[in-house]
């Protein structure tokens, strides 16, 4: 509800149309009872990105697989659509829309192709940090940028010695006059050799006995600035065409006024960012398992043995009625994380259990769909092998699933405590 | 010409993608809760119109649709792809079944005289019931020239040359305006909805048909089509055997 309320506060900013848009009602259906349907204008998101991801990036993805380049037409297509950059606010030139309208759009263009989703993403969520804790200025100027040109920004927070424990950070900020000064290394950066810039997380306090709720600090910086050394793109097993690299920041020289907050607010600032992408994640590998499950059930339904199509054999169907099972309720877990957090509350609980479980979920279904391919299937000229080496990843980035599981753990333990 | 008003019709159809399956009484197709969509040829229609609108040869395009009241949804699709107004010519469910080309020619002919549409643009037939019958009729009712299966459309001045797809190949011919047109499948490739557009057009429609103003930035990409307003115009139509009608006190047309 609070969401609501500020996203139609941030609208009422500019333009004569958009100020009239935000004094209508909320519709009915965000605030009513259980329910399944989704808006007319949710629709249409849905069927432009289906049908873009279907048309434009389905021919495509196996070649972009092969030589791992980065996507750029898709991407510049993805932009002029407005599939990308969703969330950015509307004062700043954005569509604005909440993670549930997201989330649609990222099931479908995962459909198409996790890579392209994943580097897709990685703008969204480099961009979450100073959508919700960026001051006006800094709001208009790195948000405003991403909305006139197809530009990529991403999330530097991972290190070669640090990914789930983020209080291990070794990456320096030291505050000389009225900059900062950030030595380290970053690794296994989305979009790292294609940003314009980067939200950094680095340590500003020195104690190591300091909190890690006050040492850290976020940052914006430019990839242009000096000192800044972009590694060698990385070769991975899977989203092959997304740009993954490592970056050494040596002298990398930050004006005060690209804090976000303020010196001590970075780890709750990327914490809470990963509360709003964190379905989006999950929704992705949703789009991924519903592929591999249409794909495994048009073969089957086309392939023959012992006589008979691979469906009318009940091994083959039962394999198909369990990964129908774990997509539609992957599907429903990632809806209901994306909508806790759109009413404004804390979704913590929802969006580790969708992450968690449509990760686990798109590696099970993709490798039944390699299974009922049989040869074929673990073969390049089908496209089931791709989705198999594309899932493993959702149970990596954005919090691994042990971490996720640690989460639940807490969360639902939590409850019992009080 | 700047002036020029450019008619579209849209059909309601069961999507193309759908698989059809015959009722049980064998009287018709299921099409209860089945996914309708816009007729792929209208949709090429809708494109062609909102291009020329785009390079300033059209003032102003108009979407019609004849049908119950979920044709609405059709017409919502042209004003996101660039369609100023939509018309809804209103048939009681119990009637659409016996609707068909005759009936929604004479719609068009009167729609097309009443809002001095200068060109007349259809699909060249619709995936339900393949009639390729609507475009020829309705010129010959409005005694227009016409120009079917075009491949290729270019308007110059007061005339309008079409390349039509022919069993022999292709056909170029020209045609004195106001004339009517069919667009068949190469004519050109239908836009999205881009998400900017999606938005502004159903803000424009929760402010129940107000006018609206463009955006006057571009938002996210190319700069968006014009705004679409959206009264839309909801006439009764009772079909009689051989005559449709619109029951408005303004305007009086053919049987």
């Amino acid at each position: 509800m609070a969401a609501a309320l500020l996203r139609r506060g941030g609208r009422a900013l500019q333009g004569f149309w958009r100020s009239q848009h935000s004094k209508t009602e909320p519709k009915p259906e965000a605030l009513s009872g259980f329910n399944f349907e989704l808006t007319e204008q949710q629709k249409k998101f849905q069927d432009t990105a289906r049908k873009f991801a279907r048309e434009e990036i389905m021919p495509v993805a196996a070649e972009y697989d092969r030589t791992g380049e980065y996507p750029v037409p898709l991407i510049k297509r993805a932009w002029e659509l407005g599939l990308m950059n969703v969330h950015i606010p509307e004062s700043c030139g954005g569509l604005g829309l909440g993670s549930f309208d997201a989330c649609l759009i990222t099931e479908e263009l995962a459909y198409g192709c996790t890579g392209l989703q994943t580097a897709i993403e990685g703008n969204s969520l480099g961009q979450m940090p100073v959508i919700i804790a960026g001051n006006e200025q800094q709001r208009k100027k790195y948000l405003g940028r991403m909305t006139e040109q197809p530009l990529m920004c991403a999330y530097c927070v991972t290190e070669p010695g640090a990914g789930s424990d983020v209080a291990g950070l070794q990456t320096r900020a030291e505050k000389k006059g009225n900059e900062y000064v950030i030595n380290g290394q970053k690794m296994w950066i989305t979009n790292g050799g294609k940003a314009n810039w980067y939200f950094l997380l680095a340590r500003t306090d020195s104690d190591p006995k300091a909190p890690a709720s006050k040492a850290f600090t976020g940052f914006i910086v430019e990839a242009d600035t000096p000192g800044v050394q972009i590694g060698r793109k990385e070769i991975n097993m899977g989203q092959r065409c997304s740009d993954t690299r490592g970056i050494v920041f040596e002298n990398v020289i930050v004006p005060k006024e690209n804090v976000l907050l303020g010196e001590g607010a970075g780890f709750k600032i990327a914490m809470g960012a990963f509360d709003r992408t964190r379905p989006l994640v999950a929704a992705g590998a949703v789009g991924l398992a519903q592929r591999a499950l249409d794909e495994a059930t048009k073969y089957a339904l086309e392939r023959k043995t012992f006589g008979r199509h691979l469906v009318e054999h009940q091994a083959v169907s039962f394999l198909l009625a369990e990964m129908a099972m774990k997509v539609e309720l992957a599907r429903m877990a990632y809806q209901r994380a994306a909508w806790e957090v759109d009413m404004g509350r804390r979704n913590t609980y929802h969006a580790s259990i969708a992450k968690a479980f449509s990760g686990d979920i798109a590696n099970q279904v993709a490798s039944d769909a390699v299974q009922i391919f049989g040869g074929s299937g673990f073969n390049s000229e089908y496209p089931v092998e791709k989705l198999m080496r594309d899932a493993k990843i959702y149970q990596i980035y954005e919090g691994t699933a042990q971490i996720q599981r640690l989460i639940i753990a807490r969360e639902h333990i939590g409850k019992y405590k009080k | 010409m700047a002036e020029l008003r450019a008619l579209v019709g849209v059909k309601r159809v069961i999507d193309y993608a759908v698989k059809i399956r015959v009722k049980p009484d064998k009287t018709g197709v299921v099409t209860d809760g089945v996914k309708h969509s816009m007729n792929p040829f209208c949709e090429i229609a809708v494109e062609e119109a909102v291009r020329l609108k785009e390079k300033k040869l059209v003032k102003e395009v108009i979407a019609v649709s004849c049908g119950p009241k979920q044709c609405q949804e059709t017409l919502r699709t042209a004003l996101a792809m660039g369609a100023d107004r939509g018309i809804h010519v209103e048939v009681p469910e119990s009637e659409a079944e016996r609707l068909g080309p005759l009936q929604v020619s004479r719609v068009l002919t009167a729609l097309a005289q009443k809002e001095k549409a200068g060109l007349v643009l259809l699909g060249k037939q619709a995936i339900d019931d393949d009639c390729n019958q609507t475009g020829q009729m309705t010129a010959a009712m409005l005694d227009w020239p016409q120009g079917t299966f075009a491949s290729k459309l270019t308007l110059e001045g007061d005339k309008v040359t079409v390349e039509r797809e022919i069993d022999g190949g292709l056909e170029t011919i020209r045609l004195k305006l106001p004339a009517v047109v069919t667009a068949d499948l190469r004519l050109n490739e239908p836009r999205y909805a881009t998400l900017p557009n999606i938005m502004d057009y159903e803000a424009a429609r929760a402010l129940g048909g107000h006018e609206s103003q463009p955006p006057s930035s571009p938002v996210c990409g190319p700069p968006a089509f014009a705004c679409s307003s959206l009264p839309l115009y909801l006439q009764l139509v009772p079909i009689g055997t051989r005559t449709c009608f619109l029951s408005s006190s303004n305007h009086d047309f053919p049987s």
